[in-house]
């Protein structure tokens, strides 16, 4: 599946029964609600353990650090999780500075987030 | 300082707007050789302030739905190059400088959503300066070179 907008691009497909979601472009105010909706029928769907690419995401403001704290809340308490691969460096630094990279559990790549969702 | 403002923008208060700030930010200090990290941390800090003024400033205010915000850019010139920005609604006065929290160490579960734009503002500017001045929220962002 792929949802376009100006400004961010999402795609989506499944590697070993795990949903991976790569997102590119900007997630910010006006294009953090299509992330959120990817992200909701993921977990309308039972799906709990899902893979978030930034990869190809160079700047998120706190509108969407909020979409992947909303989701992360969802998945938790069916012991699931909300897997992030592939910063860049400007995404990372949002992430410190909010203190968000206590709360995700953050990967250098796909394969490191795939192999730790599979161990789970 | 000596200031030469160079552009302004009015949009309405809304979240769609708020990527039509970034990018007139983005397109004026591309056009003057800004740093593009720079231009980055500016982007994010201008967007958090917009979308703080989209979210609140004119919420119940009656018969005020359709709220305008004004974003002027301008580059400060003296001992140090700079970005100048001032954010202006004319909304329910508030003053984000005073709702500055230290970041909450909770986890996911306890974790408030909220309070994260005016820390990232803080972290990305020099200068964060706010008056309430006749009848308008004006809020003044300055990040040197």
């Amino acid at each position: 599946m792929n949802l376009e907008c100006e400004n961010m691009e999402i795609s989506q497909t499944t590697i070993n029964d795990v949903p991976v979601v790569s997102v590119s472009g900007r997630i910010d105010a006006a294009t953090s609600r299509d992330l959120e909706t990817v992200l909701n029928d993921l977990i309308e769907q039972n799906q709990s353990m899902i893979v978030l690419d930034l990869g190809g995401v160079e700047y998120v403001s706190s509108v969407g650090l909020r979409v992947m704290l909303a989701a992360l809340k969802k998945v938790k308490p069916k012991k699931g999780d909300l897997l992030l691969v592939s910063m860049q460096p400007f995404v990372k630094e949002v992430f410190e500075i909010t203190g968000f990279t206590r709360l995700f559990a953050i990967f250098p790549g796909q394969a490191e987030a795939l192999l730790h969702a599979k161990s789970h | 300082m000596q200031e030469i403002t160079a552009q302004e923008i009015i949009v309405p208060a809304k979240k769609d707007q708020i990527p039509v700030v970034t990018e007139f930010v983005e397109a004026l200090m591309n056009s003057r050789g800004f740093d593009p990290q720079k231009t980055l941390e500016v982007m994010l800090a201008v967007e958090e302030a917009c979308t703080n003024v989209a979210l609140y400033a004119y919420a119940g205010k009656d018969g005020n739905q359709e709220g305008l915000m004004r974003i002027a850019a301008g580059i400060a010139h003296g001992k140090h190059r700079g970005m100048k920005l001032t954010i202006e609604d004319w909304g329910i006065p508030f003053d984000p400088t005073k709702h500055i929290k230290p970041i909450s160490d909770a986890g996911a579960e306890e974790r408030p959503i909220g309070g994260l734009g005016i820390h990232l503002i803080k972290s990305y500017v020099d200068d964060i300066k706010y008056k309430h001045i006749d009848g308008k929220n004006v809020l003044t962002l300055i990040k040197y070179e």
